[in-house]
């Protein structure tokens, strides 16, 4: 994707208006359909898999630069009593979820952003800072972001998470699929450090054959359904769960893509301008039989 | 189209796994994983996938004292160092469980596979059916360990400085179980665990197979520090599920013997059908105790004839059997005529004679096995 600077945006954002107001409304319409790569990566979780260790979490902050405790202090299992969400000092954690089929053995579900194949995040933006790349990642971009935080109300899965602490320069904080580790060959520090590789690092495609692969050969071991796989479009991101996604907290969502219903709604309210005309014509049409009772009231008077 | 031939692919997959498995099942005669043979999970009668055949090279299966005692695994990270694996240990403990299968897995047909042979030392990697091989070990100690230890912490394999080893909770076996069965009469059933294991000098794995490693390794047990199991009831389990593990030894018995109070006729034991050695005439004729000499016990014996009758020199008469040997024969040894020392077997001519058989001539005179005792 090329990346562009606030002062070419701002001249996008004027012709962009500019031919909005020729009424061309084909224009409009920004969905990442077309960027899809075939090769786009992904990460398989298999939660059926996955200790609950934690070492994601602490490899995540390392990578990162963010503060941390030493390897040793997460066989800690306290934090997990509480279920959490990413937030600006950790971009992904492990939540904990009552097994009944082993009770002293609980189910434990990693978070993070999920790298939508059709982003909510990317079609709220008003400034493009974040953008789907080829490889699967959704990418934040701190010289463009106006700290609107309009991608944290359109996720979906509420994974944005920004630095309000912060006076100066506040960033939004999520999982960025570690394309700075990736780029110089290695593996996304969560994966590389899951000592089960309850996280499976590779191309979507094949992940999504492997995932239906494992639920086929362990028919009494998962659902029948990858999730991820068509929620809100695919989502890079994909898991497998031993019983139904919503017990494990995860959001019941449609396969259309997130921003298709936001983008109709902001884009159907102004083609050719109809609703706005509508409008005024209404009230127009109040204002003219209103003025003509006001003149027959003085004509009897 | 596109999707027609990807139905059309299915179906042709579909039947050639089907075909593959019962190829497999009825070519060894148990129920093989097909990736023991095949490299391709999905092989096809055109294009197999088959690896190097194992067969080939098989061994057979060795005992669990001739496993390696100690393997070390892993390398050193930063953290953690590698394990000091008691192999042997574990292999013992596995009898009662899932056997060396239950970690060797698809290596029913021998020799063993390195764990690397299958499993990616590289989590980057092609295939990604099947964990790199960090993982795959983990899981392997994880399963048991967690059970027993849900918070168990990695020192508890890993070396690491400062902290102790974890052990796993100790085994007590209970002295006696008590049952709470769905009979009307003899309701309660005790099982004296203790009694049995020390009487008949058993080990874990006669009686206990295919157990979990928390079935012994039992913290709540431990916590308690309860002798005596919580009574144990039936439901669920259908009759003869419930009567399983006493059957196997308990094959003749009448039900009073476990259900006390329960009328029915008593039945005498049956040595042959309770042990598999049958007491012949002379051996039904002793006392228990003139064979089972430890006191207290009734442990299993060796059925070697030389286990009990030491440095005996036979003074065989052959004259009790019904027939005197004549001059030529009576120094002929036994399995001369007797092929493998099998006696109740018809005797053989042929090592020596290549005209005479038996019984149409034989090597000495009959006589009644009265008068041979004069």
């Amino acid at each position: 994707m090329k990346s562009t600077s606030r002062r070419s945006f701002l001249k996008a954002g004027t012709a962009i208006t500019a031919v909005a107001a020729g009424l061309t409304p084909a224009t409009a319409h920004a969905g990442p359909t077309n960027v899809l790569s075939p090769n786009r990566l992904g990460v398989l979780v298999d939660t059926t898999v996955c200790i609950g260790c934690r070492n994601c979490e602490w490899a995540c902050k390392r990578a990162h630069e963010l503060e941390t405790a030493p390897l040793e202090a997460y066989e800690d299992r306290t934090p997990l009593r509480e279920m959490r969400r990413p937030d600006e000092t950790a971009l992904t954690v492990v939540n904990q979820f009552a097994n009944p089929k082993a009770p002293d053995q609980p189910t434990t579900v990693k978070v993070q952003c999920m790298h939508c194949d059709h982003p909510a995040c990317v079609s709220a933006c008003i400034v493009g800072a974040i953008s789907k790349q080829d490889d699967g990642a959704v990418l934040w971009d701190t010289d463009k972001c106006i700290g609107c935080r309009y991608c944290m109300v359109a996720c979906p899965f509420q994974i944005p998470a920004f630095e309000y602490r912060k006076a100066i320069q506040p960033r939004i904080m999520k999982c960025d699929f570690c394309t700075d580790r990736r780029a110089a060959g290695m593996l996304p520090a969560c994966v590389e450090s899951c000592p089960v590789e309850a996280l499976t690092f590779g191309p979507r495609e094949e992940l999504v054959r492997v995932a239906h692969d494992k639920v086929r050969r362990a028919p009494d071991r998962y659902v029948e359904h990858v999730y991820g796989e068509r929620e809100v479009g695919g989502t890079s991101w994909m898991y497998l769960a031993d019983r139904k996604f919503e017990q494990l907290a995860f959001p019941t969502l449609g396969e259309s893509p997130a921003p298709g219903v936001s983008e109709s709604i902001q884009h159907g309210i102004f083609a050719y301008f109809v609703p706005p005309v509508s409008l005024y014509a209404l009230l127009g049409a109040v204002m003219w039989t209103a003025r003509q009772r006001h003149d027959d009231e003085e004509d009897q008077s | 189209m596109r999707r027609i031939s990807a139905i059309g692919l299915l179906f042709v997959t579909a039947a050639a796994t089907a075909e593959a498995q019962r190829a497999s099942a009825t070519r060894v005669g148990t129920p093989l994983d097909c990736r023991a043979c095949h490299t391709s999970p999905t092989p096809t009668r055109n294009t197999p996938a088959l690896s190097a055949c194992p067969r080939l090279k098989i061994t057979g299966y060795h005992a669990v004292n001739e496993a390696p005692a100690l393997i070390t695994l892993g390398t050193p990270g930063a953290t953690y160092g590698p394990v000091k694996f008691a192999h042997r240990d574990h292999a013992h403990m596995a009898e009662t469980g899932k056997g060396c299968a239950g970690c060797h897995h698809y290596d029913q047909a021998r020799p063993i596979q390195k764990c690397k042979n299958c499993h990616a030392v590289s989590r980057k990697r092609e295939d990604l059916g099947k964990p790199d091989l960090k993982a795959a070990m983990h899981r392997q100690c994880i399963e048991c360990h967690r059970e027993w230890n849900p918070t168990a912490p990695c020192s508890t394999c890993h070396e690491r400085p400062g902290a102790a080893t974890a052990s796993a909770p100790k085994v007590t076996a209970p002295e006696r179980i008590v049952y709470d069965t769905r009979a009307a009469q003899g309701k309660v059933v005790t099982f004296f665990h203790q009694d049995h294991t020390d009487r008949f000098a058993l080990a874990c794995a006669d009686c206990h197979q295919q157990e979990s490693c928390g079935a012994c390794h039992d913290r709540k047990r431990v916590a308690l520090a309860q002798r005596v199991l919580a009574r144990q009831t039936a439901a669920g389990l259908t009759e003869e599920q419930a009567h399983e593990r006493c059957a196997n030894c308990h094959t003749t018995d009448a039900c009073a013997t476990c259900h006390k109070g329960m009328p029915s006729r008593a039945l005498a034991f049956d040595h042959g059908r309770r042990t598999g050695f049958t007491l012949n005439r002379f051996h039904a004729r002793l006392d228990c105790k003139q064979c089972h000499k430890a006191p207290g016990g009734y442990a299993r014996l060796s059925t070697d004839c030389e286990s009990c009758h030491k440095g005996w020199q036979a003074t065989f008469t052959h004259a009790h059997t019904g027939l005197a040997l004549d001059e030529q024969h009576k120094d002929v040894e036994c399995a001369g005529c007797h092929e493998d020392k099998s006696f109740r077997a018809k005797p053989t001519c042929a090592s020596c004679h290549d005209d005479k058989t038996w019984p149409a001539q034989k090597p000495g005179t009959v006589v009644t096995p009265a008068a041979a005792r004069k």
